[in-house]
């Protein structure tokens, strides 16, 4: 019969939409409106997983996120995920899900034998164990790593979109049970903007399945209803329902998971995202988040078929699922009676084991009344039954709860329906280090009182109130307190919701079922958190071994350490551990709660930043040209940049010296548009240059240009480029590509904090100029038929700039070097980049104009001894660590990094210079990178004397060379020192001066 | 590549393609404006009083404020900078009328014109579209009618400027980054336009 546990009338399925799905490659249907727990349960598949450490058959226990058993995997191929919980998962037409952590199937698991050999596999197993001897942990760890983890990961990228979305909102409420519903609509008629959060796919919380719950005189469903209506109809409420609040991390700052595309069969469709990370930002909180069940601790209480009794009441009332016929019930509070009437009236046989002497509750007298048995004085010492739950061993508890005793009753059941109260959601609460205390009467941790003033506040169940009448005041309060202290109406809640309520009697903890006298197996399948198969007996073990702090038994017996974080155990833990050492459960503390409040899938914390759009592409001008003409590109800081232009048939060697030669022997031309360029304005702009570079610019002429090295505080090489004078009072600096906003914000630092005195404007016009680097020896022949003014050698001098027009369009050329080769830099509009680009190259046909790219420019300046900060510097050069003595004013009183220079580190000798290489074989190319020892054959480890910064085969020389920061260089020019490979192998090179070509820098002034 | 039609033939704007469409929202590259940014100092009366005089509005001095007058707007960028968006056959006269009259005052005013291309966002949802990289509050409450604000979107700078209650937004990114910003805003559009 097809899901023989579903009842035949009731819940909130829709029966008419039959859902096929599977589980381990098994058929099964199911209806629209079930999670793939309760079709399972409807269907009587009991055995859902396996426990992590001992492999013991475990099914499913709760309905919520709390579910510390059923992690299934779902999908296939690339769009496989693991871990993920069957009771969240909602079903849908071929949804494909399996069992986890089981080899070779469910049913029969190979890792079963660890069950059995529990004995040694003790808490801390695997710090004792694996220390010695110290050589063998290569060995260990091949299965240790084959044995960790839980679930497996797909191996091909996530074919899913993910969405994100900053929001701000007035007031933010989690949890839609009846006090987050309440205490929004409270909020909302005063006109705060409302954000309202529900974790569930249905709104509703707790009273979806507690049918009998009058509010307003009206049945729960209809209550909803009006409540959600209302809300609706405010345009100043955003409600996501199957999102959930993950992190609280301080500040009014939330992060949120919405589930955008449950019930649907993925596809990658980028509109159709999957889910989307809400960053939210408040101004006041209310967390209505609720309590979880806790589940009581006794041998083989992880058995299938022990299960949490509100869980069991949501199957039975919401999904119309009974999962089995015989149950008992077993409690240390009066909710669970509750579950008793629902499941007498679905049919089953109920039998209630209470651990409390008594109880005049309210449904306490009704299940009495109904006829249900109940025993009160009584626990459930055992489960029986491997597969699934077959019987319990019942016995009574002796008055203090610390043993049991009596005779052992055998209670047929095919259920056994836990409750060992409830425990609180206060996560986000303590997720921003809110204070909590131990509440004897909920005996579980709440939001202690005191801090009204915070922006945040816990309500209803999620403040330890668990009857509906108190928590919908208290949720009604909170709202419009909240709406008022957002500046909305007064703090006065208006038609507040009356929950008719019902007397209860108290909760009397039970942390533990004592176990009886002479048992064989202890407290050793006494499991308080079931993921992770942590026993009492662990905690036991750790306390004896003086790991007493929360903190250290966490860790040592990895309770709520799983991905369910202990929702349902951390309390239970405390309780044990309290009980050991004798304390009181008041001083005892939780673990620190952290985010996120469940687990998030990576893809949503990548939402579109990957692939193409991981981080930006800056393009120049001419960008869209470079790709249409072979260019191989390169990123320079985010910039997208030619490294070199492949004609077809050609490598990169053969493509660069290509490139370079052109350069060298008639004309090149490179987009430099990634320059940073500075507008620099004001009467004080040459005394501001005067103090960021080391030279002196008092003097510089109107349409001059000079090179500039600009020091940090240290001394050290910060950045270089060259710097025209406009005006009188006007310069433009260029900086290094990656360094412009770096240099931007220093200047502006600078400016803005220690010299507010200077009258200086600075703006960033990087991106308002195309820059194009026509170089080589017929540059200005070639340049001369697209410009209207005179560029000869005599009326247009190097280090000079001009402004005309190029190709109909306004520039600013610039008369500056970076090859060697007598250079024109051009800089036009952006927007005309591209135009003449293009009309250099027509013009450039007949002089051989090649592009080159950033690899080419590498090697024309190297073998000129150009420096490219952060390539031939690593942040701790001077200039004269450079060889660049001369660059640095010594008639300037001051400039930035002057001081440091007389500091004895800067002065001392011994430091690294910058100095030419050359390879003794002229082929070798040097590593760049590689460590240079004074010897041959030191032996590893030896002192490096420095490294290589910069390694190149130079065409025009027909041999490589190389640069290099050594310590002492300049005293070592014409010795033979070595650099070093990684496999201890030598190459000989002889150090000289960093320059290779043209030494006297003719051809640049050409 | 196109060019734009108001644009002279040597010119070329970053993306190839102008506008899209996806249902009730509209993503565009509009026609290159002309910019120029304005250095000053607010406190100074004697260029304020200029400017205005000149622009034929006040300076907006009031944080991330737009201005608008017969000339084009002027936004609020710092305590001593703005932008004057204009159209782009009026940019150098207004820069050869502004540095006349300011002769002699610490002022700077620099064109940028191709420094930032400007893309338009319209239509219900626009803001959601924004909000998907951009973490600045874009309730109407907090940025409507006359103000602008530099701020992020994703990982780039950008500035944005409320045109219209449609809603409008105008974006000025940088050149270089348009792409960039076209193509994440291209999928958030998809993601959040109306069904």
């Amino acid at each position: 019969m097809s899901q023989p546990y579903r009842l035949a009338t009731g819940g909130d399925v829709d029966r008419n939409q039959t859902i096929n799905f599977s589980f381990d490659g098994k058929t099964y249907t199911g209806f629209s409106g079930d999670t793939l727990a309760s079709a399972l349960l409807a269907n009587g598949v009991s055995i859902v997983g396996r426990s992590f450490k001992y492999h013991r058959p475990r099914g499913i226990m709760a309905a919520g996120v709390e579910e510390p058993n059923a992690l299934v995997e779902t999908g296939d191929n690339a769009f496989q995920e693991p871990n993920l919980q069957a009771t969240t998962v909602l079903l849908h037409e071929g949804l494909i899900a399996r069992s986890q952590h089981r080899w070779p199937s469910l049913a029969f698991d190979v890792g079963e034998i660890n069950d059995k050999l529990s004995w040694i596999f003790p808490a801390g197993f695997y710090y004792k164990t694996f220390m010695w001897p110290a050589r063998a942990w290569r060995f260990y760890e091949y299965f240790i790593r084959k044995a960790a983890g839980l679930g497996t990961c797909p191996d091909k990228p996530d074919p899913d979109s993910y969405d994100q979305r900053f929001a701000h909102f007035d007031i933010l409420v989690v949890g839609c049970g009846a006090s987050g519903l309440e205490a929004a609509v409270q909020a909302a008629r005063k006109g705060a903007r409302i954000c309202l959060v529900e974790q569930s796919n249905e709104l509703g919380g707790q009273l979806l399945h507690h049918p009998e719950q009058i509010i307003d005189s009206l049945l729960p469903a209809d209550w909803l209803k009006r409540t959600v209506d209302e809300l609706t109809a405010f345009d100043n409420v955003t409600t996501l329902p199957h999102t959930t609040v993950v992190g609280n991390y301080g500040y009014n700052y939330f992060t949120a998971i919405q589930h955008l595309r449950t019930g649907v069969t993925p596809g990658s469709k980028t509109h159709n995202p999957r889910q989307r990370l809400w960053k939210i930002r408040t101004k006041q909180n209310i967390f209505a988040t609720g309590a979880h069940e806790r589940p009581l601790v006794f041998n083989n209480n992880d058995r299938p078929g022990v299960m949490l009794a509100d869980s069991l009441a949501t199957y039975i009332n919401r999904y119309a699922v009974l999962p089995g016929r015989s149950i008992l019930i077993f409690t240390n509070n009066d909710s669970a009676y509750r579950l008793a009437i629902y499941a007498v009236k679905a049919g089953a046989e109920v039998r209630i084991t209470d651990s409390r002497d008594g109880s005049e509750g309210h449904w306490v007298k009704q299940a009495a009344t109904m006829g249900i048995r109940i025993e009160f004085g009584k626990v459930v010492v055992s489960a029986i039954g491997k597969r699934k739950v077959e019987a319990a061993i019942i016995m009574s508890l002796s008055s203090n709860n610390a043993a049991v005793e009596g005779a052992a009753e055998t209670v047929p059941c095919d259920l056994i329906a836990v409750s060992g109260g409830w425990s609180p959601v206060i996560h986000l609460h303590a997720q921003d280090r809110g204070a909590l205390v131990y509440d004897k009467d909920v005996s579980a941790f709440v939001a202690a009182d005191g801090f009204e003033d915070q922006p945040s506040i816990c309500v209803g169940a999620a403040r330890g109130c668990m009857d509906y009448k108190t928590s919908l005041e208290q949720a009604a309060t909170a709202g419009a307190n909240a709406a008022f202290k957002v500046g909305f109406g007064n703090d006065t809640p208006t038609n507040i919701s009356v929950a008719e309520t019902v007397v209860t009697g108290a909760t009397s903890p039970l942390w533990m079922v004592p176990a009886p006298q002479g048992s064989r197996v202890g407290y050793h399948k006494h499991f308080h958190e079931y993921q992770n198969d942590s026993t009492v007996a662990d905690i036991q073990l750790a306390m004896l071994e003086g790991f007493e702090s929360v903190e250290h038994l966490k860790r040592y017996t990895t309770t709520g350490m799983a991905t369910d974080q202990g929702k349902t155990s951390n309390v239970n833990a405390l309780g044990i551990a309290a009980q050991h050492s004798g304390h009181d459960m008041k001083d005892m503390a939780p673990t620190t709660y952290r985010p996120p409040f469940t687990p998030v899938t990576l893809g949503t914390i990548a939402g579109r930043q990957h692939g193409p759009l991981f981080s930006p592409e800056r393009k120049t001008p001419m960008c869209q040209w470079h790709k249409e003409n072979g260019a191989v590109f390169e990123h320079v800081g985010d910039w997208l940049r030619p490294w070199w232009y492949e004609n077809p048939g050609e490598d990169k060697h053969g493509a660069v010296a290509r490139e370079c030669m052109a350069v060298r022997t008639a004309v090149g031309m490179m987009d430099a548009s990634t320059l940073g360029k500075i507008d620099i304005c004001g009467p004080d702009s040459a005394e501001f240059l005067n103090r960021v570079y080391t030279n002196s610019w008092l003097k510089l002429g109107i349409g001059k240009c000079r090179y500039g090295l600009m020091l940090n505080e240290q001394g050290y090489v910060f950045d270089d480029g060259v710097t025209t004078r406009l005006g009188e009072n006007h310069f433009h600096m260029t900086t290094t590509s990656g360094g412009a906003p770096r240099v931007m914000t220093w200047l502006e630092d600078w400016l803005q904090t220690e010299w507010a005195d200077l009258d200086v404007y600075l703006t960033s016009v990087s991106e308002q100029w195309a820059v194009i680097s026509l170089s080589g020896p017929k540059s200005r022949d070639l340049l001369r038929n697209l410009v209207d003014f005179d560029i000869s050698k005599e009326a247009f001098s190097f280090m000079s700039m001009k402004m005309g027009a190029i190709a109909g369009v306004p520039a600013r050329i610039f008369r500056i070097s970076f090859t060697g080769e007598s250079s024109f830099e051009i800089n036009v509009a952006s927007n005309h980049g591209l135009h003449v680009w293009k009309a250099l190259l027509d013009v450039g046909q007949d002089f051989g104009l090649t592009p080159y790219g950033t690899e080419a420019t590498h090697i024309l300046r190297a073998e000129k001894g150009f420096i490219i900060v952060g390539q031939d510097t690593d942040g701790t050069n001077t200039p004269m660590d450079l060889g660049m003595d001369w660059i640095v004013a010594k008639n300037k009183n001051d400039f930035l990094g002057r001081s440091a220079f007389d500091l004895p580190v800067i002065a001392e000798q011994s430091r690294r210079q910058l100095v030419g290489l050359l390879p003794i074989d002229k082929t070798t190319l040097l590593p760049e990178g590689a460590h240079v020892t004074r010897m041959r054959d030191e032996p590893f480890p030896c002192s490096t004397l420095g490294h290589i910064t910069s390694s190149y085969d130079s065409p025009i020389l027909g041999r490589t060379i190389a640069m290099g920061l050594i310590e002492n260089g300049r005293d070592l020019i014409n010795q033979s020192i070595f650099a070093r490979n990684l496999d201890g192998s030598s190459i000989e090179m002889m150090v000289c001066e960093p320059a290779f070509y043209d030494n006297e820098g003719g051809k640049s002034r050409d | 590549m196109i060019n734009s039609s108001n644009q002279d033939s040597y010119s070329t704007q970053p993306l190839s393609i102008d506008t899209i469409s996806v249902g009730a929202l509209s993503l565009q590259q509009l026609p290159t404006s002309g910019k120029l940014i304005l250095r000053g100092k607010p406190n100074d009366n004697a260029f304020t009083n200029r400017v205005s005089q000149l622009l034929e509005c006040e300076l907006p001095i009031k944080v991330n404020t737009v201005v608008t007058s017969k000339i084009g707007t002027v936004m609020w960028r710092g305590p001593d900078e703005w932008m004057i968006e204009l159209s782009l056959d009026q940019v150098d006269s207004l820069q050869t009328d502004l540095i006349a009259i300011l002769e002699n005052q610490h002022i700077n005013i620099v064109v940028v014109t191709d420094a930032y291309s400007v893309l338009r966002l319209s239509g219900q949802g626009a803001p959601d579209v924004l909000s998907s990289g951009c973490s600045l509050n874009l309730n109407k409450s907090e940025f409507g009618t006359d103000q602008c604000a530099q701020t992020h979107y994703h990982k780039i700078g950008i500035a944005l400027r409320f045109v219209d209650e449609t809603p409008t937004f105008d974006i000025f990114v940088r050149r270089s980054e348009t792409e960039y910003l076209w193509r994440h805003l291209e999928l958030a559009c998809q993601t959040n336009a109306p069904h």
